[in-house]
């Protein structure tokens, strides 16, 4: 008998609703005893009431059978919906392991769930990227590969390596059967439409990578600019200090911020200017290195003040592809002219710390600029994470070994160890091919019986 | 009456059946000091090769020659009786390239009982196999058609493809494992009796044709090699080893090691016209219609099979193969068939060459049973029969080489189990053996199991020619080769090792060694020293220096394969219950009863998880 486990599916907070999942062999006998279902049909929402070992009402609740197979985990499965109060959540589960079930650990039910066939591997981690996910796009491509987008190219890729496999070996085994003329050169361009595939998903990866990592948008600019006001208004919060005193930001201080579609992290920064203070000094080199590393830089300048001087070295180093020029204090008398400056190539907004309004269109500015620049989402009806990636790269390395076996037209028997190694590694990904699969296509390819 | 007081009826080993698999455990049983007995039905079909008149071929090749290694016979035997040799892959790498012999077919027979004749504490008698004898779940012995009973501490069955065996051509049924031959009746029903779980396969044969017959001007003719490679090791043995039986017995030997005539075979291919009959008449083929629920194999496949699921395909090749020097008869290799006669003989009349033939045996299916082989451990004895073997086509297999390397195991393993020896266990690191061994123990058979070289993950070291290092760490315990040729293997083995070390380590030209110069197809000049020594050495040497990378990298993975396979999981090991296993798989561990966590690892549908949790219980298992 395997383990019944049970975990909270949904937060441990007050809210309006929890559910906690079950999952194994005590699944029926719980809801008999717990939930006064005795023989549940499945897939049927029972309004019911959750009875402590004890006979005690805990809670009204809602529980769903799901019966084996049909069900996430592959087993039968119990999704008790109570109210959303940690002391009812704890009593339920506390009472759940009474009865013999067991806490379930991290990912335990779709480790279940891949175990007993339910899903692939890359699904499993498909669910956990769509629960990690940081913007939409995101969401959407993770939903893609847990419907099985990633498993069916690899699938795919796999079963146009394992034909070619079997081809080979056909050669290997039936020497003297009818197999038509030498196929090599069909085999190799085969293959190498299969590494321009692989290299294809690896791209991918590289893409999803780049864009993966949370995008940093850093405000810069010379002391005074408003920039830490301009911090707290974006985050919503008061976390930077800010002070009339020039240089009150010496360091820079950073914070994960949702905008929309987006999440950024947003960072504040030490003013650019000449300073003799060395800390001050070790806080506007660190901002060099940031800016470098920036996905957008906003470049806050006193719109109530003159052009400040001096900045002129430190800006020219900005790209324009990735700055936009915030004129601050609108609600102050505008002193500022940017003629001649080199600050008007950059594409340029009104704010104002005291205009909500005015923040707000940042807000969008920011979130529009950030998604079509990177919206490489677009281009791709999948995703490939990292570990996958790498897989798919020593697939492909494999596939160049056998590729140039079957050039230098060495013995093909050496070929194949390199295409076994080339499925194995994609096995990883999705699961194992053996021989008997081979064996399959093989036969249903060839005609063979000398 | 009881036989008791007509013949000695007590023995160590009782072989049931002499097919290839039947005399190759009575031989290895009776050599290594057993007293044995072999049952047949018919001694004049001793050794038959019922279907094609061929040894060796694709992995088949590189198992006779480790059989050969193992002190089996059927290497000799055919070496003795071939009348044409081909080396197959001669345009791949040595791995896979197999010897191969077409034989006279009678003389093979004839030969291989005379061996069974002449060898000491064998004794041959005819009579069929009717029941065991099973008392506390131990085999005592077997009962045969004369209600004779012979009792012996353990028992190996080789009945082949003879158990409720049922022959089709058209819709016409008969009984019998061959045509012209018995069934064994009572023997299905026995074995389901004790618990032992049986299958149905199918098979088929071609037609037999007259060679007068054969216009062979509109035939291609495939003749042999000029320089034949045999099956038999001879660099490790004596003459007096060579021709054990012919020096004793005077029994003809002319042609071994003088010059052999070999025979071609010729080739050529069915036509539209075929292709039609054949279309036209499926109605009639018990395989279309549904009569015969037997599996076949697939890589076998009848000619009615090829031309529908290979409908594309406008022509198929045939082989004719002679049957023997002093006979006629001619295989049609490629036409096996279970149509009505008449429409074999249209069918086979519309082949170039074959206009005019004069059929003289017809082709026919055969369906029959076979015991599941997940039922054996790796020693082929019984997990549920104590003292009980099987060996070959009753366990599923096919081919005469499958069959043969079965029946030695068997044999050596049934004379273990009667002296209460430990028995062998031929690993898949060590060769085909042992791959064909662990595959239809472990992963079962849903075909009738014929092995390839792709089976093998590690192929690449099983080339023909290193058979006799490869299984030599074997001969210690099983001790079928004599002390000469022990000590000749061993002496070989260490030279090769010696000119591999030498080739890879010794500066020949420059800063190079002759590994190096070998690897990249450079011209080489050998020392004379080596170039002195045996080809088979030569060769063997040369292939292991030349792709030292990827047999390395082959070595390196039985590394990692023997780790696995050396957690062995205890008999007292109870999968019932255990926490983290899923059902199906606790199901199928209590079925195969897996020797090792390597073995449990092969099982179809057992996880790499299950593997884990596996691993972690057995340690516990084993610290209680």
């Amino acid at each position: 008998m395997t383990d019944t486990i049970v975990a909270l599916a949904t937060p441990n907070s007050e809210s309006a609703l929890s559910v906690i999942r079950v999952s194994g062999e005590l699944c029926k006998s719980l809801a008999k005893h717990s939930c006064a279902v005795p023989s549940p049909t499945p897939r049927h929402a029972y309004f019911t009431k959750y009875t402590s070992s004890y006979n005690e009402v805990v809670d009204q609740i809602v529980v769903v059978f799901f019966e084996q197979p049909k069900s996430f985990t592959g087993e039968d499965t119990l999704e008790i919906t109570c109210h959303g109060n940690p002391i009812i959540i704890k009593e339920i589960i506390s009472d759940l392991i009474v009865r013999g079930c067991r806490m379930a650990t991290p990912g335990e039910f779709s480790y279940k769930a891949f175990n007993n066939g339910k899903i692939d591997l890359t699904q499993a981690e498909a669910i956990a990227e769509l629960i990690g996910a940081k913007n939409k796009r995101a969401i959407s491509l993770a939903s893609k590969n847990l419907e099985g987008k990633l498993s069916e190219k690899i699938n795919l890729i796999q079963a146009t390596l394992l034909e070619q496999q079997s081809r080979i070996e056909a050669f290997i085994d039936f020497p003297e059967d009818d197999l038509g003329e030498d196929q090599t050169d069909k085999i190799i361009i085969k293959l190498q439409s299969i590494t321009n595939e692989l290299e294809n998903l690896i791209g991918i990866a590289k893409k999803i990578d780049a864009f993966n990592r949370t995008l940093k948008v850093s405000l810069v600019g010379p002391p005074n600019a408003g920039k830490s006001s301009l911090f707290n208004k974006i985050i919503g919060s008061d976390r930077a200090l800010v002070d009339k005193v020039e240089g009150t930001t010496r360091d820079y201080i950073d914070q994960m911020v949702n905008l929309g579609s987006v999440t950024i992290q947003l960072h504040d920064t030490a003013g650019l200017r000449d300073t003799t203070s060395t800390v001050e000094k070790k806080g506007i080199n660190k901002t060099k290195e940031l800016v470098e590393s920036t996905d957008l830089v906003l470049l806050v300048l006193d719109s109530s003040a003159p052009y400040p001087s001096g900045i002129e070295s430190e800006i020219i180093n900005l790209n324009e592809a990735n700055t936009i020029l915030v004129l601050n204090k609108s609600d102050l008398k505008k002193e500022i002219s940017l003629k001649n400056s080199i600050v008007q190539k950059f594409e340029q907004i009104t704010t104002s710390v005291k205009n909500v309004e005015s923040i707000e269109l940042l807000n969008d500015k920011i979130e529009t600029f950030l998604s079509e620049k990177n919206d490489i989402y677009k281009e791709f009806n999948l995703f490939v994470n990292q570990r996958q990636s790498k897989a798919i790269n020593q697939s492909k390395s494999s596939v160049e070994k056998s590729i140039k076996h079957l050039r230098l037209n060495q013995s093909i028997e050496f070929a194949v160890s390199d295409l076994k190694d080339s499925i194995d590694f994609l096995g990883e990904i999705v699961g194992k091919k053996d021989n008997e699969d081979m064996l399959d296509t093989l036969f249903s390819t060839f005609c063979i019986g000398k | 009456m009881t036989t008791s007081k007509l013949r000695e009826n007590l023995y160590d080993v009782i072989v049931c059946g002499a097919g290839h698999a039947g005399c190759e455990a009575a031989l290895a049983a009776s050599r290594l000091g057993s007293k044995t007995l072999i049952l047949t039905g018919n001694l004049d079909t001793i050794a038959q090769m019922s279907c094609n008149p061929a040894i060796g071929g694709q992995a088949k090749g590189q198992i006779v020659r480790e059989i050969d290694a193992l002190g089996g016979e059927m290497a000799l035997n055919a070496d003795f009786s071939a009348i044409q040799y081909k080396l197959l892959n001669t345009s791949k790498g040595p791995a896979v390239q197999a010897p191969r012999a077409q034989c006279d077919k009678k003389k093979y027979q004839l030969r291989m009982k005379h061996v069974l004749e002449q060898s000491q504490n064998l004794d041959i008698f005819q009579s069929l196999v009717s029941g065991l004898i099973i008392k506390n779940g131990k085999c005592l012995g077997v009962k045969t058609s004369l209600d004779l009973e012979f009792y012996a501490n353990s028992v190996v069955v080789t009945t082949g493809t003879f158990l409720r065996a049922l022959m089709h051509v058209g819709e016409n049924k008969s009984e019998g494992g061959r045509l012209g031959d018995h069934t064994a009746k009572g023997l299905s029903a026995d074995f389901l009796s004790y618990g032992i779980e049986l299958g149905r396969f199918k098979t088929g044969t071609p037609p037999r044709i007259l060679g007068e017959s054969i216009n062979f001007d509109l035939t291609e003719k495939q003749y042999g090699d000029k320089d034949p490679v045999k099956f038999a090791f001879y660099d490790t043995r004596t003459d007096e080893e060579v021709f054990h039986v012919e020096h004793k017995n005077k029994f003809h030997v002319e042609h071994h090691h003088g010059k052999l005539q070999q025979v071609p075979c010729e080739v050529t291919r069915t036509t539209t016209d075929t292709a039609s009959i054949i279309r036209d008449n499926l109605d009639k083929s018990p395989l279309y219609k549904g009569d015969i629920s037997g599996t076949g194999p697939r890589y076998c496949p009848s000619i009615e099979d090829k031309i529908v699921k290979f409908g594309d395909k406008d022509s198929h090749r045939i082989y004719l193969e002679p049957e023997g020097l002093d006979t006629d008869e001619w295989y049609i290799n490629g036409f096996s068939t279970s149509l009505p006669f008449d429409i074999q003989y249209k069918a086979l009349r519309t082949i170039p060459g074959l206009e005019n033939a004069k059929i003289i045996r017809p082709a026919y299916a055969v369906e029959y049973d076979y015991a599941l082989p997940t039922q054996l451990s790796p020693t082929l004895e019984s997990q549920k029969i104590e003292s009980l073997f099987f060996a070959g086509q009753i366990n599923g297999t096919s081919g005469y080489e499958e069959a043969a390397a079965q029946g030695l195991i068997a044999g050596i393993n049934a004379h273990a189990a009667a002296c209460g020896n430990k028995q062998l266990i031929v690993g898949r690191d060590v060769g085909y053996i042992g791959v064909l061994i662990d595959d239809i123990t472990t992963k079962g058979v849903t075909e009738p199991f014929r092995m390839f070289t792709s089976r093998a993950e590690y192929r690449l070291l099983f080339n023909h020619g290193s058979s006799e290092s490869r299984y030599f760490h074997l001969t210690s315990s099983c001790d079928l080769l004599s002390n000469s040729r022990r000590e000749r293997i061993s002496s070989k083995i260490s030279t090769i090792k010696y000119w591999i070390k030498s080739f890879n380590n010794n500066k020949s030209s420059g800063s190079k060694t002759i590994g190096d110069l070998l690897r990249s197809n450079s011209h080489i000049v050998f020392p004379s020293e080596f170039l002195s020594t045996s080809h088979e050495i030569q060769s063997e040497v040369l292939y292991r220096v030349k792709y030292e990378g990827y047999l390395k990298r082959e070595i390196n993975n039985i590394t990692k394969f023997n780790n696995i396979d050396k957690v062995i999981i205890p008999k007292s090991f109870k999968y019932e219950g255990l926490p983290g296993l899923r059902h199906e798989s606790i199901e199928k561990l209590t079925s195969i009863l897996p020797l090792t966590l390597g073995q449990a690892s092969r099982i179809p549908g057992v996880n790499p998880s299950d593997i884990d949790v596996l691993n972690v219980m057995i340690q516990k298992h084993l610290s209680q």
